[in-house]
């Protein structure tokens, strides 16, 4: 059995000033979400099974397969080429699923949603093109009882769970909800020594992408939609904020915070609690 | 070379066993404002053959249409299969636009379209605008210290998922009945099979998932024995039991029960704090909050400046009463749910 993870070297925006002299500050690090379906992996493998990690990004992204040799990961694939540079969530999608059937996994596995851009598109996009069964927002894999099939858990919103069998070969993306990836000490930087990173550019995998599909117009700073039913005209700018975010404005202190005897207090809760769960349901 | 003006935008329509999804009135609204940017017509995409009450319920959005994926009855489709069915139906319609409220399956079902038809996908779309004859959408990168408008270019069907933060079920007023179009669509057969489906108790819930956080403070490492009555608040509420870091490193919770920046971020609707002042650090934890709670000895506490509501008193007098009051059985009403 062969499984293969997909890795993503995400990147934050850490300061960003808008006015001139424009300046920003970018971090990159490796998505944690990819790292819980690596550690998903090295468990379901157990040592008996290959895992391989595979990534998409410039030479800076093997610092991604570098923590993943650390994890313990004993093969690793790196595609890149300049006209992936500010790639949709498709073409990145297709150069992942030519290089994983490459690779030829029994099980591919992918972060649900990167913490950075978040599309949650990739994964569903690869199961599309390679035609595989899919379960995305994982949270435990194992093994079903005829030992060639997999019983997959799946998380929906709200305590909401799923069960899924799926035959292999098959795509899963990983919510980071799960396990947490194991820790790795700083010594085992010399587990890196040994893995040799595979090189690959898209042609020689035979992905031929066309025109691109979305071009970006402009970066500005974030601000959330103003929705239409609320009234914001008065309020401070804080309290605006707060309303077009669809929270509310904030009472006076004297409104808000009580000094009571206990009973009281404990009714005045009671009654707001219920309100709060009613509307909440 | 974007497409003339006009033209035809789609919302998916999520349904649970035969009843609206609570987005479906948000993405049919949706579907209606970026119709109106567009000067198209606002239409809506349903899998299954809608009932009348349905569609009574989803009139006053003001969708002109309704697609309905002709399906044979039995077990409803895998988002495999509506995925299959829907680009056919979209390839062949060609509408301009495809909406689908980002929701676990929304966002699947998009990106499936998007991949059959290798259509340009923009995700958790924020705000729309007109950009020329085409739409540009917005949406957070760079995890979110900025907002990038993108444009599709190339041929529709454009496909989006959209925020649900930024969905808001807007009326267009008493409206008529949308029009049900009935589409032949071939679901294909699903390869993953669904074997139960199950549901995680309130009280073991991760922090970081559960909608209601009862947190407990330093207060309570004086008087150990009275966890339990702050546990079976919380089970009363329906709520997760969560500590500051001091309650955990004085083990009388587990680490994974730390609320804070060194523990769980909690994304919860309500969050009861109790003998908690809100330092930075627990601060940071609760930020995504929507309606904080709090109970404290100290009126000038932090945490009062952020709380909805607050109490200054003593928890050890008023969590007792608090229990009380409250219904034993969370489905009894106490919880008013």
């Amino acid at each position: 059995m062969r499984l293969v993870v997909c890795l993503k070297q995400a990147e934050e925006a850490v300061f960003v000033r808008w006015s001139p002299p424009f300046a920003s500050f970018t971090r990159r690090y490796a998505d944690p979400t990819g790292l819980a379906a690596l550690e998903h992996a090295l468990r379901l493998a157990a040592g008996a099974a290959q895992v391989v990690a595979l990534t998409v990004g410039p030479p800076d992204a093997e610092r991604v397969l570098a923590k993943a040799a650390m994890m313990g990961v004993e093969r690793a694939v790196r595609v890149w080429g300049e006209r992936l540079a500010g790639a949709d969530s498709l073409a990145v999608a297709m150069v992942l699923a030519a290089a994983a059937r490459r690779l030829d996994g029994d099980l591919l596995l992918l972060g649900a949603r990167s913490s950075d851009t978040g599309t949650e598109a990739v994964g569903a996009a690869v199961a599309e093109l390679l035609d595989l069964p899919l379960v995305t927002r994982v949270v435990g894999i194992e093994r079903d009882a005829d030992g060639a099939r997999l019983l997959v858990h799946r998380k929906l919103p709200r305590g909401e769970r799923e069960t899924h069998r799926v035959p292999c070969p098959a795509v899963v993306t990983i919510d980071p909800g799960g396990d947490e990836p194991r820790y790795c000490a700083p010594g085992w930087m010399r587990r890196t020594r040994r893995l040799a990173v595979e090189t690959l550019r898209p042609e020689e995998l035979g992905v031929a992408d066309g025109e691109p599909r979305l071009v970006v117009l402009e970066v500005a700073p974030p601000r959330p939609r103003a929705k239409v039913g609320v009234q914001v005209a008065g309020l401070s700018l804080k309290d605006k904020l707060a309303v077009m975010r669809g929270g509310r404005k904030q009472d006076s202190a004297e409104e808000r915070i009580i000094e009571a005897p206990a009973p009281q207090a404990a009714r005045r809760l009671k009654a707001a609690l219920e309100r709060l769960l009613a509307a909440r349901s | 070379m974007a497409a003339p003006t006009g033209g035809e935008v789609w919302s998916y329509l999520e349904t649970v066993e035969e009843d609206l999804h609570e987005t479906a009135a948000q993405a049919a609204a949706e579907a209606r404002r970026v119709a109106r940017l567009l000067e198209g017509r606002a239409c809506g995409v349903i899998a299954g053959t809608p009932q009348r009450r349905l569609l009574e319920d989803l009139a006053p959005f003001g969708l002109e249409r309704i697609f309905a994926l002709g399906r044979a009855p039995g077990p409803p489709p895998s988002v495999e299969q509506l995925g299959r069915a829907l680009a056919a139906v979209a390839a062949r319609r060609a509408p301009r636009l495809l909406l689908f409220a980002a929701t676990p399956l929304g966002c699947e079902v998009a990106a499936r379209v998007a991949a059959r038809l290798r259509r340009g996908l923009i995700s958790e779309c924020v705000d729309f605008a007109r950009d020329g004859d085409g739409l540009a959408a917005r949406r957070s990168v760079g995890g979110g210290r900025a907002h990038a408008t993108v444009a599709w270019c190339g041929a529709p069907p454009w496909v989006a998922t959209v925020s649900l933060d930024a969905l808001e079920a807007v009326r267009a007023g008493p409206g008529d009945v949308a029009e049900v179009v009935a589409e032949e669509a071939d679901f294909g057969a699903a390869r993953t099979e669904l074997v139960r489906r199950w549901r995680v108790e309130p009280r073991d819930l991760d922090l970081s998932e559960a909608r209601v956080v009862v947190g407990i403070g330093k207060p309570i490492l004086q008087r150990p024995a009275d966890l339990a009555i702050v546990a079976e608040v919380a089970e009363r509420l329906g709520a997760a039991l969560g500590g500051s870091r001091v309650v955990v490193d004085g083990g009388l919770l587990p680490r994974e029960r730390q609320v804070g920046a060194s523990g769980k971020w909690l994304a919860a609707d309500v969050y009861l704090a109790c003998g908690i002042s809100g330092s930075s650090y627990h601060m940071m934890g609760v930020k995504a909050v929507k309606h904080l709670l709090a109970v404290n000895l100290d009126r000038g506490a932090p945490i009062f400046q952020r709380a909805e509501l607050g109490v200054v008193g003593d928890l050890f007098e008023v969590l007792p009463e608090l229990r009380a009051l409250l219904a034993p059985d969370p489905a009894a009403g106490g919880s008013g749910r």
